[in-house]
């Protein structure tokens, strides 16, 4: 696919996402609204992608899933690529011992799998969603600092950059001036591949019954419900399935796309 | 390009195949159980419970499936006076390993118990053991226990075993079954050909431990199991109808959902927010409409099985509403009442290892809101832990029966709802209550415990202290090869009748 | 050589790095844990003195570095604490069930493997894109539901064979197979392109020639690295998939010890997660620079 093409594609299926988590509510039935006489009812013209257990309209709530799945993941990412673009900065510009040693923690951290490091965090912190954000910011962190710190390394021998040192302005200036925007930018074009993976994450996770308690709706642990069902009410199990791999793939095409722009 | 992808795909098939079970032979009568708990070890303190479960250990006495107690491997029970019992065992009775159960073995295993079993204890702590001849044993307590036969049928109280075998073992209880193997996943049980009740139906059982609710209907279903225990209720719709697997439910409605209300902390300290709730509860539409089978309707707290019983619950929103305007809780711009710029909004703490806490939850919001309650739901993973801390909840969901698996209804009384009680997480300081509880464990008279328990019933309703908002009866998937199974009321899933 | 020794003894380094930052999470933990432990073994409603008790038996009032460093002498001769929920020795505990965590990775390892060696079309790729954003879990739940219950195939009780671990291993091997056909798609697209191999072609040297000798050890090395890094995601995501398919591994054990906040069996398990990684980033690294030694790095 052409850049162009996958930038355009990516970013309409996120927008896509994002438009039917505000206008699905508006339009259609509460997702918290139960009707206990219609569970699991199949798809039709009333409800459009069937109900659940609790006779709640499964589009209602695979729309409400999207601030939480996908606002979670973007939330992970964002802090993430804060933390690893100050680390890696830091580092590279730096230099000398506070290289080292940043740049030690960050293979230290980079030595547990990030999902793993995730659970264990969750393993102290506890089940939550709040919880689960921060174990995997904590887990996501590492890679994007020491892509930073590559990328920042680089562009300290750029010539411009020298040159502005030369004519006497002082390294951290240079650095904030110069280094900081372009790091910025390689690093969300790479957190922004990484953003399919965190959706990922996330719903494996919430899977396993570490996220949200429900009846919050997100789309992990509304697979996770309906396990016991899918016999009868598949598409319990296809819905939430597909909006998570609508995500991931927007994602992974959009960052696909910015990354190949970074220089 | 295309047969390639074929060819990968038989490879695959094949090899997935390779996996498949063979259908079990037929001439042996073995029934395959899965369960989600598992049997750690056979040590007959620490996890006696289980041998009586799967039929390879037995109680001195046995709750049966009509409300009652009865003698099991005791011949009789009698008390001498409020404080002494003479327990005369049944004669003839042999362990597995072929040691006949006397009264000295029986003196022995009571003095194990009382020096390392909790429950036991608790209850009978500083009680003496005497020999009186060779089948029959004095127990004498320090304080009254009108208990008793309830308490020797408890699984995890008093459960029979050799005394004299060094180490824990397959052969050292009584019972239909004998244990062949117990490894991390599995029990293997065989007939126990000494044993004393005649003849034993089933050749063998093997119970499998699988503790993915899916995955005990799915073995189910797939051939790989005959019985499956503690189904999810959600799952059990599908075999309403006819051919393949079924569902069969026990007779008695053991289990109960208790909604604790927490009295420390507003509004649940206010007795018109308490009774309101009670009445608001549509206990009819949450066993019909929510849960299902195998739930029924509760009536009050106790189940209809005991004749002691009395219809003290009933759904009223009238009546709630007109208690909560009384109090001066006045509804809302958004149709929450207000008391003094308070909301009327309560926290429902639910817990994972019942996910059926949470589908009661979801339904009491829905419930609840046209009365005025803001209805928030929180989910733990250990509720217990979470109900002692008087913060952060106000109706604690907790599946705890009222009558345990042994029709007593002192035990559960003592520890939920008297003062200072272990599990009396709501805070009910009640003095007539506990005074009548005194009296119910000095009295072994059935006759006498009647009108106690009747006006403790009434005390408990009108103050609400607590609220019974789902009954259920243990339900089980059964294969067509053993679709006559009943699930047992009380856990004992395999005896010599099965 | 030196290179390998000192990759060898930095790895080492890092992997009691990574210890030390696996055991300090517990720091973060909130509440008291001896209380947890006196719960989760029954005891309803713990004493101040029982609580006390326990803390001096767990040795939980000693300075942390002190239990750090414990700990980590402790791990290095094999032993990893006691569950908190069993009492059993945790270390007995993982080797009870690793093999078959082992024999499932195996599986999915050689099924992503043979997934490579396909000539890349457009149905393919778009195959292996999906691959990577489907979930494990919805792959585990449909697979369970259509082949093993409604077609009859395979088992739904695990026993933890190796024909058994084919249809769990679909969904591991999913994820992994879509992301090494791009690294690899893209290293050998890269390295055909260079001027040795097509020089090879010009001079009429055979497809096959070509593609062994001169395209796959150019390719390999970031395949390597893709593999070595896959091995350490496979814990977690067997985490996932042995919980749907109630296979007897390592994953369910980790899952139940994060719900019971069992805090020794999480730092075990997560502690041999972190050995696997580690060494397979070694071997990987190693395998990648005795193969293309001229690789830049």
């Amino acid at each position: 696919m052409s850049r162009r093409a996958e930038l355009w594609t990516g970013a309409a299926v996120l927008v896509l996402l994002a438009v039917a988590a505000l206008a699905v509510p508006l339009l259609g039935p509460d997702p918290d609204a139960t009707d206990y006489a219609n569970r699991l009812a199949a798809p039709s013209p009333s409800h459009p992608l069937g109900t659940d257990q609790a006779g709640r309209d499964v589009l209602a709530r695979a729309a409400a899933g999207v601030p939480t799945s996908l606002g979670a993941a973007v939330v992970v990412t964002a802090v993430s690529a804060a933390v690893g673009l100050l680390v890696g900065v830091t580092a590279a510009v730096a230099g000398g011992w506070v290289d080292t040693v940043l740049s030690r923690v960050v293979d230290v951290v980079l030595a547990v799998p990030q999902l793993v490091l995730a659970l264990a965090v969750v393993g102290v912190l506890g089940p939550g969603l709040t919880n689960l954000v921060v174990a995997m910011a904590l887990a996501g962190w590492a890679p994007l600092a020491r892509y930073a710190r590559t990328f920042a390394a680089g562009l300290l021998h750029r010539p411009y950059v020298v040159a502005a040192e030369l004519a006497g302005v002082a390294r951290p200036v240079a650095a904030l001036r110069h280094v900081v925007p372009a790091t910025a930018g390689g690093v969300a074009a790479v957190a922004t591949l990484g953003l399919g993976e965190v959706v990922l994450g996330l719903a494996g996770l919430s899977f396993l019954g570490l996220g949200v308690a429900p009846p919050t709706a997100e789309w992990g642990q509304m697979v996770a419900e309906s396990t016991t069902v899918a016999g009868q009410a598949p598409w319990l199990v296809v819905v939430p399935g597909a909006l998570i791999v609508l995500s991931v793939a927007g994602a992974s095409l959009l960052g696909d796309a910015l990354a190949r722009e970074a220089p | 390009m295309a047969c390639r992808w074929l060819s990968v795909l038989v490879v695959l098939l094949v090899l997935a195949a390779c996996g498949t079970p063979d259908a079990p032979p037929r001439e042996d009568a073995v029934v395959r159980v899965v369960t989600p708990y598992t049997v750690r070890s056979l040590d007959p303190i620490a996890q006696g419970l289980w041998s009586p479960e799967w039929g390879y250990g037995e109680l001195l006495m046995r709750a049966t499936e009509d409300g009652r107690v009865e003698p099991w491997l005791l011949e009789s029970l009698e008390p001498e006076s409020p404080t002494s019992w003479l327990l005369r065992l049944r004669p003839g009775v042999r362990f597995a390993n072929g040691n006949p159960l006397t009264a000295e073995a029986l003196a022995a295993v009571l003095h194990r118990h009382l020096a390392e079993n909790a429950l036991v204890r608790d209850a009978l702590g500083g009680g003496e053991v005497r020999v009186v001849d060779e089948r029959t044993v004095q127990l004498t307590t320090p304080r009254p226990v009108g208990n008793l036969p309830h308490l020797l049928a408890d699984e995890q109280g008093v459960s029979v075993f050799d005394p004299t075998a060094s180490e824990p073992a397959g052969d050292i209880y009584t019972g239909p079954f004998r244990v062949r193997s117990l490894t991390a996943d599995e029990l293997v049980l065989e007939r126990n050909p000494e044993y004393w009740g005649g003849e034993v139906r089933l050749d063998g059982a093997r119970v499998r431990f699988v503790p993915d609710p899916q995955a005990r209907v799915l073995a189910v279903r797939s051939g790989e199991a005959d019985i499956a225990l503690y189904p999810p209720t959600e799952a059990l719709a599908r075999f309403a109808d006819g051919g393949g697997p079924s569902v069969a439910v026990a007779a008695q409605p053991l289990q109960h959902l208790r909604a604790i209300p927490n009295l420390r902390k507003a509004p649940m300290d206010d007795l018109a927010v308490r009774r309101a709730f009670a009445l608001g509860v549509d206990y009819r539409g949450l066993a019909e409409d929510v849960l299902g089978v195998p739930y029924r309707t509760p009536t009050g707290l106790f189940p209809d099985v005991v004749d002691y019983a009395l219809p003290t619950q009933r759904t009223d929103p009238a009546e709630a509403a007109r208690l909560l305007d009384a109090a001066g809780w006045a509804p809302g711009p958004d149709g929450v009442r207000e008391r003094d710029g308070v909301r009327l909004a309560i926290t429902v703490l639910t817990y994972g290892s019942q996910p059926d806490t949470r589908t009661v939850a979801v339904a009491l919001q829905s419930q609840l809101r046209p009365l005025g309650f803001d209805v928030a739901i929180a989910s733990v993973d250990d509720n217990y832990a979470a109900m002692r801390d008087p913060a952060g909840w106000d109706v604690g969901l907790s599946f705890d029966g009222t009558l345990g698996y042994t029709y007593d209804p002192i035990g559960p009384l003592r520890s939920f709802l008297t003062t200072g009680a272990q599990r009396n997480f709501g805070g009910v300081a009640d003095p007539e209550l506990d005074t009548l509880v005194a009296q119910l464990e000095a009295s072994p008279d059935e006759a006498a415990r009647r009108p106690l328990l009747e006006r403790a019933q009434q005390i408990i309703a009108a103050n609400a202290y607590v609220v019974i908002v789902a009954q259920r009866a243990s339900p089980a998937i059964v294969g067509e090869t053993f679709a006559g199974y009943r699930p047992s009321s009380v856990l004992h899933h395999l005896g010599a009748r099965t | 050589m030196r290179g390998p020794s000192r990759r060898i003894a930095q790895a080492a380094v890092t992997l009691v790095g990574a210890a030390v930052l696996v055991w300090s999470l517990q720091l973060l933990a909130p509440g008291d844990p001896a209380r947890r432990v006196l719960v989760a073994n029954g005891v309803g409603n713990p004493t101040p003195t029982q609580v006390a008790a326990l803390r001096a038996e767990l040795g939980l009032d000693e300075p942390a570095p002190v239990r750090l460093g414990r700990w980590l002498l402790a791990a290095a001769t094999g032993d990893l604490g006691r569950s908190w929920r069993s009492g059993a020795p945790v270390a007995a505990e993982l080797a009870d069930r690793l093999p078959a965590t082992l024999r499932l990775a195996a599986v999915a390892l050689a099924l992503a493997l043979i997934a490579q060696h396909r000539r890349a079309d457009l149905a393919a790729r778009g195959l292996v894109f999906l691959g990577a954003a489907v979930p494990s879990f919805v792959v585990g739940t449909l697979l369970l539901e259509v082949v093993v219950v409604r077609l009859g195939i395979g088992r739904v009780l695990a026993d933890g064979s190796w024909g058994g671990a084919v249809l769990p291993a679909v969904p591991l091997a999913l994820a992994a197979a879509a992301v090494w056909a791009r690294v690899l798609r893209a290293a050998m697209l890269e390295v055909r392109a260079r001027r040795h191999v097509q020089v090879a072609r010009a001079r009429g040297a055979g497809r096959l020639r070509v593609l062994l000798v001169h395209v796959l050890p150019g390719a390999s090395p970031p395949l390597f690295t893709a593999i070595g890094m896959t091995v350490g995601s496979l814990l977690a995501g067997a985490a996932v998939v042995e919980t749907i398919f109630t296979w007897p591994g390592v994953g369910p054990y980790l899952v139940e010890a994060i719900v019971a906040r069992d805090v020794p069996v999480v730092q075990g398990t997560v502690l041999l997660g972190v050995l696997a990684h580690v060494v397979a980033n070694t071997l990987a690294d190693l395998a990648a620079a005795a193969v293309d030694p001229g690789r830049a790095r």
